[in-house]
């Protein structure tokens, strides 16, 4: 039996359509493994971006507890810088005194040269 | 949950004639733990020296931590060992030989592991050696849990922790594997074990004398057997299609894997045709590659997909043809050049369940390759295999990847392919954290989970980014000792990295600090050619030098 000619193109153009077809399925298929990637790299993003922050957390907790230190230690520092100050102020004012003491005596004292004339005289 | 009570250890130790001096040693050693939870149960295997049940009496009396079990016949390791286990009341077993010394630390590092991770059934840590001398040497820096590696060869070894009641649900150490009854345990326990730790520390120092294991691997020819038999049975119990053969040394185990007749396998090779001379003779790179692919197989099933950018010369597609006949598939590939979409497309044309990625300047040398490299991805939880690679002159191009220390690395590059690597790494088996697309492989279902290739890298990292999606996926990655190919990379390949690639790499996964699976203590320093051959030599003086000394 002849097949008539009007099948040969039909044939052909079903095979077309078919590959058409074929081709859009592969490249739907691809755009889903694309988007899959995309996804599965935002997700891993996600995760390294929250490690991250957990990372950056945990120092700034440890920063913040330097800090605190390191504020206690100033506090600390500026009492004893105060005690000191008033120490030294009284230390000063205790030298001053003694310098003018010193400065009295040694002004009220008699010259060595009148003390042996005193003496060679029999005068005390 | 975190911060239980501390176990109870239970330390068990078959005694067998050891020097008594040596047995004094451990004894200290044991004595010595910081952590004070452990009772110590020494079975003395009928030793003839009665000096060896005087000095253990000395020690129980002294410590009542320290029991001694005397058995009236020599039983041999097997029975000693199950003795010990059977007198254990701790939660935990320990497992310490008679001439063998703990760290310190050893049992309070284990305390805090199990601390952590309350699931821990069995844990391993980091060991050295101890020569005669006292001297530490040899220390093995050991991978994460690594079960492929475990069926290659007993690497968790010492100091082994094991759960006591696990241990006995499995029927303890099995007759008829003596010298390896240590590897059949490990390997039936980590079957059933909920969590298996790692602690990389170095917890057991392995005393190397003359006739130990440690000293020489060979030492104990019907280990080697035993061995062979113990990592069969968990093929078989495991159902996975495979026989165990002996390796190269005693104490490794190749598995030659078998694939189901019915199991379509894709190889999917991207090309430009390209020519090249290789070992002096001008050769189409892609042909040899499907020429040497095929005839190094037996699997029937085998589809070659080869996508071809436009400018691939007409006789080239031919010879294809000629090669693989109607198991060929030709997919042409028209934009600019991008490895990773190339073989996205063409894994996408490809029908079979198991995917091969294979670069068009390889040629196959090992046997029954596609069998070895595809068969670990009938395990569930295997998503990908990698290939042990040469340059042409034999040296090892790669072996796995390894990503630590803000870089990429190719571990143990130029090693030459007789060696087996410090530890076996170049001969066994292992986990790894990536391994190289020029020869890998995959279920198809897992390429689809994790969405193939990253397209945005056309040329570079793109199986460091794969590899990377596979373990985020919680999937293994394997590396197959037994698929060896030639990977004639500089003939074909510009080397140029951009920055950009890198930081797309670090932008998704972080920057490589610590890998799991090759410690960087084991694979550098990373060398040229020329200095890995001077410092060999300086390694064989100081070798030399060594066993002068003795």
């Amino acid at each position: 039996m002849v097949e008539p000619a009007g099948n040969d193109s039909r044939v052909a153009q079903l095979e077309s359509d078919n590959e058409a077809l074929r081709r859009e399925v592969v490249e739907a298929r691809h755009s889903l493994l694309v988007n899959r990637d995309h996804v599965v790299g935002t997700e891993a993003e996600i995760g390294r971006l929250n490690r991250d922050i957990l990372r950056m957390q945990a120092e700034l907790v440890a920063s913040r507890k330097k800090i605190r230190a390191l504020q206690n230690r100033k506090k600390g520092l500026i009492a004893r810088t105060r005690d000191l100050e008033t120490k030294l102020k009284a230390a000063r004012s205790r030298n001053q005194q003694l310098r003018e003491e010193l400065d009295r005596q040694v002004a009220a004292r008699v010259p060595l040269s009148r003390r042996v004339v005193r003496r060679l005289r029999g005068r005390r | 949950m975190a911060g239980q009570a501390s176990p109870l250890f239970s330390i068990v130790t078959p005694v067998y004639q050891p020097p008594v001096d040596v047995l004094a040693d451990t004894i200290a050693s044991v004595r010595a733990q910081e952590h004070a939870d452990w009772e110590w149960v020494l079975v003395d295997d009928a030793s003839p020296d009665p000096e060896v049940r005087r000095v253990i009496a000395d020690a129980s009396a002294d410590d009542p931590r320290i029991r001694l079990v005397a058995r009236d016949t020599n039983g041999h390791i097997v029975a000693a060992s199950n003795d010990a286990v059977a007198e254990a009341t701790g939660e935990f077993l320990v497992f310490l030989d008679h001439d063998d010394l703990l760290t310190p630390d050893a049992l309070a590092e284990m305390a805090r592991a199990i601390d952590g991770e309350p699931e821990a059934d069995y844990l391993y840590s980091d060991e050295d050696k101890v020569g005669e001398e006292g001297e530490l040497f040899g220390r093995f820096a050991k991978p994460d849990w690594s079960p492929e590696r475990l069926r290659g060869q007993m690497y968790t070894s010492h100091l082994s922790v094991m759960r006591t009641s696990l241990v006995r649900e499995v029927g303890g150490f099995r007759q008829g594997y003596d010298g390896s009854q240590d590897h059949d345990l490990a390997l039936r326990v980590s079957e059933r074990a909920r969590r298996v730790v790692h602690i990389p520390r170095v917890l057991y120092h392995w005393r190397a004398v003359a006739g130990s294991a440690a000293a020489d691997i060979g030492a104990k020819p019907y280990a080697d057997d035993a061995g062979r038999r113990a990592v069969q049975d968990q093929l078989d119990r495991l159902g996975i299609a495979g026989t165990v053969e002996s390796g190269r040394e005693p104490g490794r185990y190749v598995i030659e894997r078998r694939l189901d007749p019915s199991l379509r396998v894709s190889l999917v090779i991207p090309t430009i045709g390209q020519s090249a001379t290789v070992f002096g003779e001008r050769r189409v790179m892609v042909v040899e590659t499907v020429r040497s692919a095929l005839a190094h197989t037996e699997h029937e099933d085998v589809e070659v997909v080869v996508v071809h950018d436009t400018p691939t010369p007409p006789e080239v597609l031919e010879q294809l043809r000629e090669i693989a006949g109607d198991r060929l598939v030709l997919v042409e590939y028209t934009l600019p050049f991008n490895f990773s979409q190339k073989v996205n497309l063409g894994c996408l044309h490809a029908t079979g369940e198991r995917l091969v990625f294979l670069n068009d300047d390889v040629e196959v040398l090992s046997p029954r390759w596609l069998e070895n490299l595809v068969g670990p991805l009938d395990e569930p939880d295997v998503g990908l295999t990698g290939a042990k690679l040469y340059f042409s002159d034999g040296s090892i191009q790669h072996a796995g990847h390894g990503y630590w220390n803000k870089h990429y690395h190719h571990p143990f590059r130029y090693w030459t392919r007789d060696e087996a690597g410090p530890f076996g790494e170049l001969v066994v088996n292992r986990e790894m954290t990536g391994v190289t697309a020029a020869c890998s492989a995959m279920r198809r279902d897992a390429f689809l989970a994790v969405g193939g290739f990253p397209e945005a890298l056309p040329s570079n990292f793109n199986d460091v980014d794969l590899c990377y999606k596979v373990a985020h996926l919680g999937y293994r990655t394997v590396w197959v000792a037994n698929c060896e190919l030639f990977h004639f990379e500089s003939q074909t390949r510009d080397g140029t990295v951009l920055p950009w690639e890198r930081h797309f790499v670090v932008r998704r996964w972080g920057i490589p600090d610590v890998d799991r699976f090759t410690p960087a203590a084991v694979a550098t320093p990373m060398m040229d050619p020329h200095r890995l051959l001077d410092a060999r030599l300086a390694e064989s003086r100081s070798t030399s030098r060594r066993n002068a000394s003795r």
